[in-house]
């Protein structure tokens, strides 16, 4: 009876993490490329075809990238940590896009510091789904 | 035939320690990276003010995304911390579980 009461309490597997997702990697790893090639375009362009206009489409489709990203964590269970990467990451991209579009043209060394910072906001995403692959192996 | 619950345990013990041995190594490289490319991102933001290639406020703005970037790290760690934790843990249920299915089928 005291076997047949251990094995019952102990029959569940504990879940602390989302389970690893690998269209979801996907959908990152590519984003983040978007996000970096959109700054390598415009250092390519010079400084007089860099207006907000010309770039407007490319901020759009990544946004739209990061909200879906935003969206599917906010649906997977035991997303805190998920969720507060995502929406730093969301924020930050925002508020480059905002910049872009009040000043109009950004610089070299705006552009280079917007590019590494993303970067930045990016790996932790990245490296967390990438994290969650351990539990996606047979034990 | 009786449950040891000393051998049990020890087993659970083993168990833990294989996955964590095997996985601890990923915490290391990923703070490991964090750390460099902090360095480099640090170095870079220094230099663009340096050469006044960017502004004062903008220069200060990119610095508080540092804080946002660490905050971001943490729980990134966090993370893959815990998908360790998770699959360390059952892996000792599991060798609890057959433990206890042999004694049942007995």
């Amino acid at each position: 009876m005291l076997l047949f009461f251990i094995a019952v309490c102990f029959s569940c597997k504990v879940t602390w993490v989302p389970d690893y997702n690998a269209k979801l990697e996907d959908q990152i790893t590519k984003t983040a490329k978007a996000n970096d090639k959109l700054y390598i375009d415009m250092l390519d362009d010079g400084p007089d075809k860099r207006t907000y206009g010309h770039y407007k489409e490319k901020y759009n489709d990544i946004e739209a990238d990061i909200n879906s990203i935003y969206l599917f964590n906010e649906a997977r269970s035991n997303n805190n940590d998920l969720l507060v990467i995502t929406s730093n990451l969301k924020n930050a991209f925002q508020e480059a896009k905002k910049y872009h579009k009040d000043n109009d043209k950004l610089s070299d060394g705006e552009i280079k510091a917007y590019q590494a910072t993303m970067a930045g906001f990016w790996k932790p995403l990245y490296l967390a789904e990438r994290g969650l692959k351990i539990n996606a192996n047979k034990n | 035939m009786t449950f040891d619950i000393d051998e049990t345990l020890a087993q659970m013990l083993s168990a833990i320690k294989e996955e964590v041995k095997d996985n601890w190594k990923m915490i290391k490289l990923h703070a490991n990276t964090y750390l460099q490319n902090r360095k480099s991102r640090l170095e870079l933001l220094a230099s663009l003010r340096i050469a006044d290639e960017i502004k004062e406020e903008f220069y200060q703005k990119r610095l508080k995304d540092e804080k946002k970037i660490l905050e971001s790290e943490l729980h990134s760690i966090a993370i893959v911390s815990k998908s360790i934790a998770q699959k360390a843990a059952n892996a000792a249920i599991e060798v609890l579980q057959d433990a206890v299915g042999r004694l049942i089928k007995l």
